[in-house]
């Protein structure tokens, strides 16, 4: 009689890969590696260029859609952006000069203390022949990754809700009141009514 | 499968191995083989190299990405 864990375990054995379970023979190895050699020697510069590019592409992509609570690390856009600088061999100064900016200005966008935006996006899309929404997605994933790594800071704590409304007069109200009208009892408020 | 390898080659390897991709295909029946390499080559652009082993560079995988793996982007 099969149990359900026999079962399980049948359906794992299951085998993968090479029939024999060997890897390439050493031969095959060489005759593939020779092979690899006399086709990329055929690779046109273009070509050479786009691999390189579709590699940070990718990059980006897997990192834009990654979930956020599985990354521990954070990758700056500045790391993609000096990337493609790099395989283009241009310096930061001429990129920015490219797409209309200040070096300096440019540089505070980059590096967060300024807000980057989808104007900025559109531009480095178009620069690198690669979307702005991966641009503006890598962006905001390292938000949401600093708002949840981040301590929170005291200086937030004073942002209560409780401080603010009644809680029993909000309740009271929301239940008394027809569902189109909105009732807060503001404490401010309400003290400048009873006056 | 194949599009997922293929990208990685692209993200992981470096110089002449960068944008390449080798597999061997692997049927209990030679017929399957035939059937299956033949399927590669006309649906992926998989080249054949000898009785199992195929390859898929550049334009191909680029190609497969685009489309089995196309982002909303």
């Amino acid at each position: 009689m099969s149990t359900k864990k026999t079962v399980k375990e049948n359906d794992f054995n299951v085998e993968i890969g090479l029939k024999d379970g060997q890897e390439w023979s050493a031969d095959k190895l060489t005759q593939t590696k020779k092979l690899i050699k006399e086709l990329a020697a055929k690779r046109s510069p273009e070509r050479l260029l786009k691999n390189e590019f579709l590699a940070i592409q990718y990059k980006m992509e897997e990192y834009a859609e990654a979930n956020e609570k599985h990354i521990t690390k954070s990758i700056p856009l500045e790391t993609f952006l000096h990337e493609y600088l790099e395989t283009l061999n241009i310096s930061f100064r001429k990129f920015a000069i490219a797409i209309d900016m200040n070096d300096a200005n440019l540089k505070k966008y980059i590096t967060g203390e300024r807000k980057f935006n989808p104007d900025l996006a559109r531009k480095f899309g178009r620069f690198f022949h690669i979307s702005p929404i991966t641009w503006m997605k890598v962006y905001q994933l390292n938000d949401l990754i600093k708002l949840r790594t981040e301590k929170i800071e005291k200086r937030y704590d004073k942002y209560d809700f409780r401080k603010v409304a009644q809680v029993s007069s909000v309740h009271h109200a929301a239940s008394s009141v027809k569902p189109s009208s909105a009732t807060v009892t503001v404490r401010g408020a309400s003290a400048k009514r009873q006056k | 499968m194949i599009a997922f390898a293929f990208r990685q080659s692209i993200i992981q390897g470096k110089g002449d191995y960068k944008g390449w991709l080798s597999f061997d295909v692997l049927e209990e029946k030679e017929e399957d083989q035939i059937k299956l390499m033949g399927m590669y080559s006309q649906k992926y652009n998989a080249v054949r190299v000898d009785e199992t082993q195929m390859y898929i560079m550049d334009d191909a995988g680029e190609a497969l990405i685009e489309n089995y793996l196309e982002r909303s982007n």
